[in-house]
């Protein structure tokens, strides 16, 4: 039996009404995409591009022109499709009155958890993002981190299978980033499905198994983020103690000598950041033409 | 993947979460300072007299009708205000703070935050009174003691007759605590309702903070004046022929807006009138009416409302 | 759906609701106007007199307010005897918080005695004009609690402050639309005895309703708790020496002393002192109007009885100053 999808965008088209044009505004362009249970997905792209809309009109928040998103197969416009999504905004402050474990405290029961269940996870979620001695202190009084943590704390409170997050690293220290950066890795280890939009491409490299890249309104480029960063026409032969122009005799030598390790085989690897910049820039070239 | 559990329409217990989180919200702005000024001005009253004239039939309870009026008319003052401005103040904050975004996320339907607001701002307006309801008591309790012993006291010395002496005691305690008193301010209270579903009915279109307030202070007026312009101006219709136009610019005008004129027998109640229990009832039922209007609207308009 | 499609259904949907609740609020509000719980329109000639920004905070409903603050400024105008200023104030008031029995009251009483009394007083005008403004306030004084009648037709006190104007010794009098005004109360609910009495202190004085008196006076002399108060004994005194023969008539005695008689020489004698007392001090009164059947020879009586010197005699002209106390002390010493 084939698993439900974690998430699923179809053909999503969302446009912005403005007061002094009439054309509205195209913010998401027929984007489709999927995400598979269990995988960290990115979604990366300038400033503007959409991402923030798709993330929206996956959680509800807005409602698509045209097209459909879905989330473990529900309609993500009915609130039942949210008992299983935790959501993390970009730059968020929560209720600066109220203290780390009664924010916890406070969207756990908005998730309908009570009592005891609650009061154990509170605590445990605490010591996940390293809160614990700051849980009396008001979010009024936490640095950036902090809040980021505590909003990462409060989008998993109900243990839900699929996290979303927006920026999860904006404004955050290197220390906090890798911080949160290993709470993402520890949310993929149990298996719990990781939608994040991010700037920070490094970040979305070490983390992620699937990328999209999203510009003007229009996902550009999506796949897994091996094969998306991988050059074609180049191979690469990593040897010990060999020269490269015994390439094709090295093929034929290290079958007949033994002594000689072949580590392995494979294309250069460019960086993500590199495979961002070319194919936004072919991708307003062609427009151009 | 199993199905997830069908999420009610309406959770009283969600929404009551939501309410306590913004009478929390609301309690730590420190909107109760205001209660000092209260505080400050009941002790004032307490133990100062104010400039007040009274002939020589009066029984005195001129002077406790002198004590009970500027301390309602603040506690008026204080709901219509937290009305307005708190109510105005809730969702645009949110939003502003993306804190609406994460609890729009988790399995909360938009109703159950909207009323969930409401309530938590009616229950602030709520404590509010009934602390400076206590107090407002404490004292008027005190100075109709102080009052009655005297003037029976006088009056007795006087040689008074019994009747007369009765009919001095039934007038001081007319003006003092009494049921319609606290008719009076559960009518404040209700105005207030039906202001601050007025306000979050506004705000869900509104785009600023500031045009919140100032169109509900619009509608608040506009009530206030309802009853007054609609037979000015159907006297005016009758006896002048005056415009058609303004006749059915008033009448359109008393259609939509609320009409608050009933609410003003707070005045007779602090005059030391009854409050007809029928004439409570038909206030609950006609502030239900309008709140649940408002209410109602502000999820139709609010339930697809991009965020 | 876009929002101002949206906005167009919600301005709708006010509308239908509106006409829906339109009917029930009207007939709310006329109820509770014909119940006197809710004043009258605000008068939009007030607005001139309030001033815009009192006009819309009494708009905003603050009238009570308005008129709190109104009256702490008429307190000024008191202070300073400035008599127009204040009568223009409580007219505001008055209008603004036409339920409030205390203002009207106020005002009258501003306007009838405080202002009467200070025109009696001012140096420096011509008698002629003293008069007519003396006549004038107290016109003013009484038009107040005719209008605070009219507002308020079942409180008896504004009827009783209304009939104290124009019973008072002092001042011109009108004393059967004094009686008109109690019978009015009586007629609409029952009143506190003290009004009926006060019906009858008018009533005595009306010449040709003397029989009219004597019922009432009869009526209240049933009631024992009425038999301690002095006018109505007096009353009760004249008018039976009037319509009783003799041998009906209650004995001085009862009248002036113990409810039942007695028999004790000491407080029989009591009695008649202060029967004596009570119908000097009445007697003095004469010009107020009361009957004074048997009043004169009683005291003649009485004063023989207790040897008083005639210069004490209040059937004397010009000035009485009561007795002295020493003279009902010790008689047979004088």
């Amino acid at each position: 039996m084939s698993e439900v999808n974690a998430v699923e965008v179809r053909d999503l088209v969302k446009d912005f009404s403005t007061s002094f044009r009439r054309k509205p505004l195209r913010a998401v362009d027929h984007v489709s995409f999927t995400i598979a249970p269990g995988e960290v997905y990115g979604l990366i792209g300038p400033n503007g591009s959409g991402k923030s809309t798709t993330m929206k009109a996956l959680l509800g928040l807005v409602s698509p022109t045209s097209g459909t998103c879905s989330i473990f197969g529900h309609d993500s416009s009915k609130v039942d499709s949210r008992q299983q999504v935790g959501f993390l905004p970009e730059n968020p402050y929560f209720y600066k009155h109220l203290s780390g474990e009664e924010t916890i405290r406070f969207y756990g029961k908005l998730c309908g958890m009570r009592g005891k269940a609650l009061a154990d996870r509170t605590n445990e979620l605490l010591e996940l993002v390293d809160l614990t001695d700051a849980r009396h202190r008001r979010l009024g009084g936490y640095s950036k981190g902090m809040l980021q943590r505590i909003g990462l704390a409060q989008a998993i409170v109900q243990d839900p299978q699929l996290v979303i997050l927006d920026e999860p690293t904006a404004g955050v220290d290197p220390i906090g980033s890798r911080q949160i950066r290993d709470l993402i890795l520890a949310l993929k280890e149990r298996g719990i499905t990781v939608f994040l939009c991010s700037h920070l491409l490094e970040q979305v490299q070490e983390v992620c198994d699937h990328v999209g890249i999203i510009h003007k309104g229009r996902l550009i480029k999506s796949g897994r983020l091996d094969d998306l960063i991988s050059i074609e026409d180049q191979t690469e032969i990593v040897l010990q103690n060999a020269d490269p122009a015994l390439l094709e005799e090295i093929k034929q030598l290290v079958a007949k000598r033994a002594e000689t390790t072949l580590l392995r085989t494979g294309k250069p690897r460019t960086t993500l950041e590199g495979l961002f910049l070319r194919e936004t820039r072919h991708a307003d070239s062609s427009r151009d033409e | 993947m199993s199905k997830p559990s069908k999420t009610a329409l309406l959770s009283p217990a969600r929404t009551l979460i939501i309410a306590g989180s913004t009478f929390t919200q609301l309690m730590r702005m420190k909107i109760f300072y205001f209660l000092l000024i209260f505080v400050l001005g009941a002790l004032v009253l307490n133990f100062f007299d104010l400039p007040h004239t009274a002939g020589p039939e009066s029984t005195g309870s001129d002077k406790l009708f002198s004590l009970k009026d500027p301390l309602v008319g603040a506690m008026h003052y204080f709901a219509i205000i937290i009305a307005v401005v708190a109510t105005a103040l809730v969702i645009p904050k949110d939003q502003e703070d993306r804190t609406l975004y994460t609890i729009l996320a988790k399995p909360v339907p938009r109703l159950d935050y909207l009323l969930g607001k409401l309530l938590g701002i009616l229950a602030l307006i709520l404590a509010g009174l009934l602390a400076m309801d206590l107090l407002l008591h404490l004292v008027l309790h005190n100075h109709t003691q102080e009052l009655l012993a005297q003037r029976i006291a006088d009056a007795t010395k006087m040689g008074w007759p019994q009747d007369a002496i009765d009919s001095e005691r039934a007038d001081i305690l007319r003006q003092g605590p009494s049921w319609a008193l606290q008719g009076a301010i559960l009518t404040i209270f209700l105005k207030a309702g039906i202001i601050a579903a007025a306000a979050l009915l506004i705000s869900t279109f509104s785009s600023s903070t500031i045009f919140t307030i100032i169109c509900t202070t619009l509608v608040y007026f506009i009530g206030q004046f309802m009853a007054d312009g609609r037979d000015y101006y159907e006297a005016a219709m009758q006896s002048k022929g005056g415009s058609e136009l303004t006749s059915y610019a008033a009448r359109l005008l008393s259609v939509i807006f609320p009409d608050f004129r009933p609410f003003e027998i707070v005045n007779a109640a602090v005059a030391g009138k009854p409050f007809p229990l029928d004439v409570l009832f038909k206030l609950l039922g006609l502030t239900s009416l309008y709140m649940g209007i408002y209410t109602v609207l502000s999820w139709f308009v609010f339930s697809d409302k991009e965020i | 759906m876009k929002t101002t499609r949206k906005l167009l259904l919600v301005f709708l949907a006010l509308i239908a609701a509106g006409f829906a609740k339109l009917p029930f609020e009207k007939a709310l509000t006329s109820d509770l106007r014909a119940r006197r719980l809710l004043p009258p329109p605000l008068d939009l000639s007030t607005r001139k007199a309030l001033g815009q920004s009192s006009y819309a905070i009494a708009l905003g409903g603050f009238r009570s307010l308005i008129a709190s603050m109104r009256n702490l400024k008429a307190h000024t105008y008191f202070e300073h005897q400035e008599w127009t200023k204040l009568e223009g104030e409580y007219n505001t008031i008055t209008t603004l918080q036409p339920h409030t029995r205390y203002y009207w009251d106020v005002a009258s009483w501003h306007l009838a005695y405080n202002a009467y009394a200070d025109y009696g007083d001012k140096p420096n005008i011509p008698d002629a004009r003293r008069r007519y403004l003396q006549k004038q306030f107290l016109a003013r004084g009484l038009r107040f609690l005719e209008d605070g009648i009219n507002n308020n037709p079942d409180d008896w006190r504004l009827r009783q402050s209304y009939v104290r104007i124009l019973t008072d010794p002092f001042k011109p009098n009108d004393l059967p639309k004094a009686v008109a005004t109690i019978e009015e109360a009586m007629n609409r609910s029952e009143v506190p005895e003290i009004l009926e009495r006060e019906r009858l202190y008018a009533l005595s004085r009306i010449p040709g309703r003397e029989e009219d008196a004597w019922q009432a006076v009869q009526k209240l002399w049933k009631d024992d708790s009425n038999r301690s108060l002095p006018t109505l004994r007096l009353i009760y005194f004249s008018l039976q020496w009037k319509f009783s023969t003799p041998d009906q008539r209650t004995p001085l005695e009862v009248i002036f002393g113990p409810r039942n008689g007695t028999n004790d020489p000491a407080l029989r004698r009591a009695s008649r002192q202060n029967a004596l007392k009570y119908l000097s001090y009445y007697w003095r009164r004469k010009r107020e109007g009361f009957p004074m059947d048997g009043v004169r020879e009683s005291i003649k009586l009485l004063l023989q009885e207790f040897n008083i010197p005639a210069q004490y005699s209040p059937l004397n002209p010009g000035d009485w100053r009561g007795y002295p106390a020493e003279l009902f002390e010790n008689p047979a010493a004088r």
